[in-house]
């Protein structure tokens, strides 16, 4: 009996080491996405658009007069 | 054969017996002293076994971000990060002098200024840099000097820069948000953290077998969408610090509310400053939002408010003339017109809003008080200003530090109460926010409806259920909806009898608006003669307002009325992009 309490405790504890690497894993790539998501609101906010290329070759739609029907 | 004495035979059986007693002893000492450890002294064993065992930790919970719209989707504006802190142990920093070239260029910033840090004296612990990257950490790791040290950390990040910052607001160093959202909404952004008791190993892993373990997960904060359009936010800002450049003005602010709804689309000031840099901040002023938070005399953009209490008061109609004297005395104080022409003469509720009389607004009040300014006239129009108008208190804005206003009270004070309150009723005399002109310009020309304006659209908690906030209507005939049908085209007239830099197609889009130059009160009491703050209120719409625009610029310098020079082309630009970037849709009819 002892040995099998012995077996189990020791089984289960080697499972505790387990979660706790994957732990450290989810974590980790819990960090990775959080750096993703800064770089891609980044790469996509509101100024960097305004100061690309392709925003700057564009020119003003405004309407200089209204259509009535 | 000699027997053996008897004496040589108990000698040694004495020996053995004392040895044996001996050990007996000793057994019976340990057996005492394991009862005393194992059994008396139990308890306390037992605590400081388990104080080497069990290990108590927090798991933090994760902040709630930030979002706001662009177009029909959402993009973030505050998010996490974690990053690293850098510090020095200056007492293991042995060559300052050489460290801090190598550093500087991997962190940025000034040799010099890492090389004073790491000269500290009397001190073990010198920040060097916050929001050190992984790149960096790893770089500063090879340079591998004792005494230099990272710690991670949480940091917010701002991805769209300084835009929006002080109605967004700051998260200190504690995790305590200051200002803006992050102040208002702390708790609910902050979450709850969760908690983890159990017995580890020697290096501090716990065991997954020890029954006695407790795990609190942590409840993360809730993600918020706001109402705030980007694109509209970030042209407002745009046009806001053009505005307050040209007209040499000390600081300003503006914003854009949605008139059926009182959603905030776009809100802003200029001076402004960069949340992911708070601590390098020295105005402290910079950090709140004046929007909300900057109550001033309102001027004349108050004029409107009086012509629409007065009408909805049934004491005269849009089309009532009146004569004007040009002045009224009032507790031995005369009161005229300073903007426009203010001569005597008959004059009609239309000319009041578009010449802005002084004396016309005044004249507005005497009716509600049968003809005079008397205690009905001042109980009316108080009435109207703190339970319509709702000035005098929070409108509710999901802000930090949101200001009251002051509305005076109509008792009779024996200090010219009766001048007050003419003043009150051309904007003098009381004070009112930006966002509580908004929200009851809204409600005057929406139909009668004051809407408590928000910020926050949608809460997605944890478990990405989503909660979104319902329009409120604080207060349902602010005005009745024939006045408020009527306020319309009074407000449109006085657009179309001032100059904009392009004039707006009224037969298309309807554009109402009504300036105000409000003198600055001087600390001790009086007024300044030679500074003003210049303000705008008014709607952009077609067959109905859509967006309520308001603007204060403080103490612009470029001469001229402050309402006029200063804030009506910041509202003529503003309303102009509404209707170029098609934010208002033509009139179908």
């Amino acid at each position: 009996m002892l040995l099998l309490y012995l077996t189990q405790v020791t089984k289960t504890n080697a499972y505790g080491y387990q979660i706790n690497n994957l732990q450290q894993q989810q974590s980790k790539l819990k960090a990775e996405h959080d750096d993703l998501a800064v770089t891609s609101a980044r790469l996509q906010s509101m100024s960097r658009t305004q100061n690309s290329s392709v925003a700057k070759s564009m020119v003003s739609a405004s309407p200089t007069t209204t259509v009535h029907n | 054969m000699e027997l053996p004495n008897k004496n040589s035979y108990s000698q040694p059986a004495a020996t053995i017996r004392f040895i044996y007693g001996f050990i007996v002893l000793i057994f019976i000492l340990f057996a005492i002293r394991l009862f005393y450890l194992q059994v008396i002294r139990y308890d306390y064993y037992k605590t400081q076994a388990l104080n080497d065992q069990l290990k108590q930790y927090v798991i933090p919970a994760n902040r709630g971000t930030i979002a706001a719209h662009d177009g029909d989707s959402t993009m973030p504006v505050v998010l996490n990060q974690k990053l690293y802190l850098l510090y020095a142990d200056p007492v293991f920093i042995k060559k300052p002098a050489e460290l801090a070239p190598k550093l500087a260029p991997i962190i940025g910033g000034d040799p010099a200024k890492y090389e004073k840090l790491m000269k500290t004296k009397n001190s073990r612990y010198v920040i060097l840099g916050k929001k050190i990257t992984k790149q960096q950490k790893i770089q500063i790791d090879k340079l591998k000097s004792p005494g230099l040290g990272t710690v991670e950390q949480n940091y917010r990040i701002y991805p769209q820069g300084t835009l929006a910052a002080q109605l967004l607001g700051f998260v200190d160093d504690e995790g305590n948000g200051k200002y803006g959202v992050e102040q208002y909404l702390n708790k609910d952004l902050r979450g709850v953290d969760g908690k983890l008791k159990a017995i580890t190993d020697a290096n501090g892993v716990p065991l997954a077998a020890s029954s006695g373990n407790v795990k609190k997960t942590p409840k993360n904060g809730d993600n918020l969408v706001l109402t705030i359009d980007l694109a509209l936010q970030q042209k407002l800002e745009s046009i806001l610090v053009d505005g307050i450049k040209n007209s040499k003005a000390s600081s300003g602010s503006a914003l854009i509310l949605d008139a059926n709804s009182g959603a905030v689309k776009a809100m802003a000031n200029s001076p402004t400053y960069d949340p992911a840099k708070y601590y390098e901040v020295e105005n402290g002023e910079l950090f709140s939002n004046a929007a909300v938070a900057h109550p001033i005399e309102i001027g004349s953009t108050m004029k409107p408010l009086t012509t629409a209490a007065g009408l909805d008061k049934g004491v005269y109609n849009a089309n009532t003339t009146y004569y004007d004297p040009a002045s009224w005395t009032v507790n031995e104080f005369k009161i005229k017109n300073i903007e426009e022409d203010g001569g005597a003469g008959t004059r009609s509720v239309a000319d009041i809003l578009n010449l802005s009389l002084n004396t016309g607004a005044t004249w507005e009040l005497m009716q509600m008080g049968g003809g005079q300014i008397n205690s009905k006239a001042r109980e009316t129009w108080y009435d109207y200003m703190t339970k319509h108008f709702m000035f005098g208190k929070q409108t509710g804005i999901e802000q930090g530090y949101e200001a009251t206003g002051i509305v005076p009270s109509p008792k009779e004070n024996g200090a010219g109460i009766n001048l007050t309150y003419a003043n009150t009723s051309f904007g003098q005399a009381m004070m009112a926010t930006p966002i509580q002109l908004a929200s009851a310009t809204a409600a005057v020309v929406n139909g009668g409806k004051y809407y408590r304006p928000y910020l926050v659209e949608q809460r997605i908690d944890t478990n990405g259920n989503k909660t979104y906030t319902k329009p409120k209507v604080i207060k349902k005939d602010v005005v009745s909806p024939k006045v408020s049908k009527e306020m319309v085209p009074l407000l449109e007239n006085v657009v179309n009898n001032h100059t904009f830099a392009k004039k707006f197609d009224q037969s298309a889009f309807s554009v109402g608006g009504k300036t105000g130059t409000a003198q600055i009160a001087k600390p001790g009491g009086g007024y300044y003669e030679d500074k003003f703050n210049g303000t705008y209120m008014g709607f952009v719409g077609n067959e109905k307002p859509q967006y309520v625009i308001v603007v204060f610029v403080f103490k612009p310098t470029i001469g001229g009325y402050a309402g006029s020079a200063a804030a009506m082309p910041i509202f003529g630009n503003l309303a102009h992009m509404l209707i170029d970037e098609s934010y208002v849709s033509p009139k179908q009819n």
